[in-house]
């Protein structure tokens, strides 16, 4: 996507291997089973929290990077 | 035992027709001697002699349609010849002289079924486009390290004459073509797992037995200016299909993607959809498909103008044990039509 000028971002828990396979906008996801989600939580706040993951993810697409970049999501995943 | 013979390829530079200038030069067979092929005769001890040399300019032959038209000469020389191996080079970081090098050595080994053999730097880009099933001896950067490279060359193209069993890169000094082979060793892996373990720990110098994969750096895209207006594209290597998996998306080493509707689909409902995926527990992300596919969320980040809308369709596959090259393909597929389609930027969940 990169390649043909198309900017994404990578939601996942796997930040490192994200990192290592040259993914350039990366957002740690809730879990590694829920990328976009958590399920520990009742369902109104955890979709409260999935628009968090996703305004971050849109956060990544509307800053140039230089190389691949983690996002951080400084949340203990509560929403 | 009688002579082995080899035929070398080489660029007008090197048979000495000229520089640049000459590099549209067409085919042309030399009888006598000429450049590297007198290095690697002496190597060779008498055991085998270079009976023809091949030369053709590097811009002739990087045209296509004059390298489709000067391979029925090349066939009709091997096959008269049947030479025991074909050397081409060394081009070592000369790009378009690489690649004709490389394009020759595996359309002979592949075609015409003849041993062949080129020799490079490691850095040549003719190295990432035929490495995989060509030995390509490592090289210095320029001809000033002619000398130092032809012995490598030398032996690989003897041995390879000789038919003899070609060991790993490391020992014969070709560039590493990713190929593993089985062989027995003295030791078991347990025993050798620990030995490595014990001289890294110890700051002593080991070699790993199954080197990490170097991946591609692709530079990232420039970004997005006017998010209100962009469309953006939701991807998932995640396994959400919809229920029974109508396009039989494979749960693991999967070599194809699925692409489904959501135009107007404001929420992706358990029951409707589910994740194959075999490589994670999916009970979670079947029983709410947003947390990989997070539509709920992008249709109201949509209407309260955040976004300017959503490719209509989703993209998804199962990224477990997949294969680089499927990979890429997919990607190259997806990445084709998402722009074709005029969408700013995507979102992807992986698990």
């Amino acid at each position: 996507m990169d390649r043909v000028g198309l900017p994404n971002a990578h939601i996942t828990a796997f930040t490192s291997i994200a990192v290592n396979v040259g993914a350039n906008r990366i957002v740690f996801g809730g879990d590694f089973t829920t990328p976009a989600g958590n399920p520990e939580l009742p369902l109104e706040r955890e979709k409260a929290y999935r628009r968090k993951i996703l305004l971050k993810a849109l956060d990544a697409i509307i800053q140039g990077v230089p190389s691949p970049t983690i996002f951080a999501f400084d949340e203990s995943r509560e929403g | 035992m009688a002579v082995l013979k080899a035929v070398h390829y080489i660029n007008q530079f090197y048979a000495g027709l000229g520089g640049e200038a000459m590099a549209d030069v067409g085919l042309s067979i030399l009888e006598e001697k000429k450049g590297p092929a007198i290095g690697l005769e002496k190597l060779w001890n008498g055991e085998m002699e270079v009976v023809k040399i091949i030369v053709c300019g590097d811009n002739f032959i990087n045209n296509e349609d004059n390298f489709q038209g000067i391979i029925p000469d090349i066939k009709e020389i091997i096959n008269q010849v049947k030479p025991d191996v074909f050397i081409a080079g060394p081009a070592f970081n000369a790009g378009r002289y690489g690649v004709a090098c490389a394009k020759l050595c595996d359309y002979i080994r592949k075609e015409l079924d003849i041993p062949s053999v080129t020799a490079m730097w490691h850095e040549n880009p003719a190295v990432d486009m035929y490495v995989k099933d060509n030995y390509i001896v490592s090289t210095s950067e320029t001809a000033v390290g002619m000398t130092k490279s032809l012995p490598s060359l030398a032996k690989l193209a003897l041995k390879l004459a000789k038919k003899q069993p070609i060991g790993p890169s490391r020992f014969e000094g070709y560039l590493r073509t990713g190929h593993r082979y089985n062989e027995y060793h003295e030791k078991i892996g347990a025993e050798r797992v620990v030995d490595l373990l014990l001289n890294k720990l110890n700051n002593k110098p080991y070699v790993t037995e199954i080197p990490l994969r170097g991946f591609e750096v692709v530079p990232p895209a420039s970004k997005v200016t006017e998010l209100k207006d962009a469309i953006i594209a939701l991807v998932t290597t995640g396994g959400l299909v919809p229920m029974g998996n109508p396009d039989k998306i494979k749960q693991a080493f999967a070599v194809n993607y699925g692409k489904y509707d959501i135009e107007g689909v404001d929420s992706l409902n358990k029951g409707i959809y589910e994740s194959i995926h075999g490589g994670y527990d999916t009970t979670f992300a079947t029983n709410d498909p947003h947390r990989l596919i997070p539509l709920d969320a992008m249709r109201t980040l949509e209407k309260d103008g955040v976004i300017g809308g959503i490719y209509k369709y989703f993209f998804t596959t199962c990224g477990v044990g997949t294969n680089i090259e499927s990979s890429k393909d997919m990607g190259r597929r997806i990445a084709v039509e998402l722009k074709n389609a005029g969408v700013s930027a995507a979102i992807l969940t992986s698990t």
